[in-house]
């Protein structure tokens, strides 16, 4: 193990970081709302509008304005998803107790190989 | 000439490369595709330092060939032909620089996930290049890994066998 192998390897975390910044999924500002592992409802969130989805517990509100989609109204113990701000298709919201999940569509799918 | 000394070395080789590949699928590691530990290119390594990159071509493609129809199938027979080809060709160009052996590991490793990658960018068309960071790091640890006993059996067989 001499000295070049360290730059080498100091030269690829530095590339990884680098990959990692250039190549962030894009966005394409279309969120689905999941019910237990269903999709429920698709929203857009270009549009400033206002939905009523059914949860585990009850109903719940969303709000979209300004491209940002917020939960106002839920029925669970500590109000978790309230507090959480989804911006755009790489961010996620998820109410457990009613077992609800907001998130983008995704680009990624998986390999197998050997 | 027919050296027969080589040939019955050369088929070891190649047996416990397929050991090993075998033996690795039963150990379980991060489950990001294309992720793996690599324990038959400890033999790559060594058949590329003792022997050539003939020799070691050689020992990958039977490898691979009879993994892949004894035991993975023949669908993942492309992702590791390319990752082979990608690995041991970038392994061969910098084995004359001043790396070690461990950093000839490392660098066989990237280009082993990025073999895998292009031709899974060509033939399922998936955008599997945002893995390519985690990939990266990963690749540096088991390089190292598989570099170290590399270095460590090819110092004792050209001490004592060749």
């Amino acid at each position: 193990m001499n000295k070049y192998d360290f730059i080498l390897i100091i030269i690829l975390i530095f590339l990884s970081i680098i990959i990692l910044v250039i190549f962030e999924p894009k966005n394409v500002n279309i969120v689905d709302v999941y019910f237990e592992n269903k999709i429920i409802k698709t929203i857009d969130l270009n549009e400033d509008n206002e939905y009523d989805v059914k949860g585990l517990n009850g109903n719940i509100h969303i709000v979209v304005k300004n491209k940002e989609l917020k939960v106002t109204n839920e029925v669970s113990p500590f109000h978790l998803c309230q507090k959480q701000t989804l911006k755009n298709s790489n961010d996620t919201i998820i109410c457990l107790p009613n077992h609800i999940v907001i998130k983008g569509k995704s680009e990624v799918d998986t390999v197998v190989g050997d | 000439m027919i050296n027969i000394k080589k040939i019955v070395r050369i088929s070891a080789l190649i047996a416990l490369s397929i050991v090993l590949s075998i033996l690795e699928g039963l150990i379980p590691v991060f489950n990001i595709p294309g992720v793996k530990l690599g324990l038959a290119n400890i033999v790559i390594l060594t058949t590329l330092y003792i022997y050539g990159f003939k020799e070691a071509m050689f020992v990958s493609f039977i490898r691979i060939l009879f993994v892949c129809i004894f035991r993975t199938g023949l669908f993942s027979l492309y992702f590791s032909l390319s990752g082979a080809i990608f690995s041991l060709i970038s392994m061969y160009l910098v084995k004359k620089t001043k790396l070690s052996v461990i950093g000839v590991s490392i660098i066989g490793s990237i280009f082993h996930s990025i073999g895998q990658i292009l031709i899974a960018y060509i033939i399922l068309n998936t955008n599997i290049i945002y893995y390519l960071p985690f990939i990266l790091i990963l690749s540096i640890v088991t390089g190292t890994i598989i570099g170290y006993i590399s270095k460590e059996n090819i110092n004792f067989l050209k001490n004592n066998i060749y």
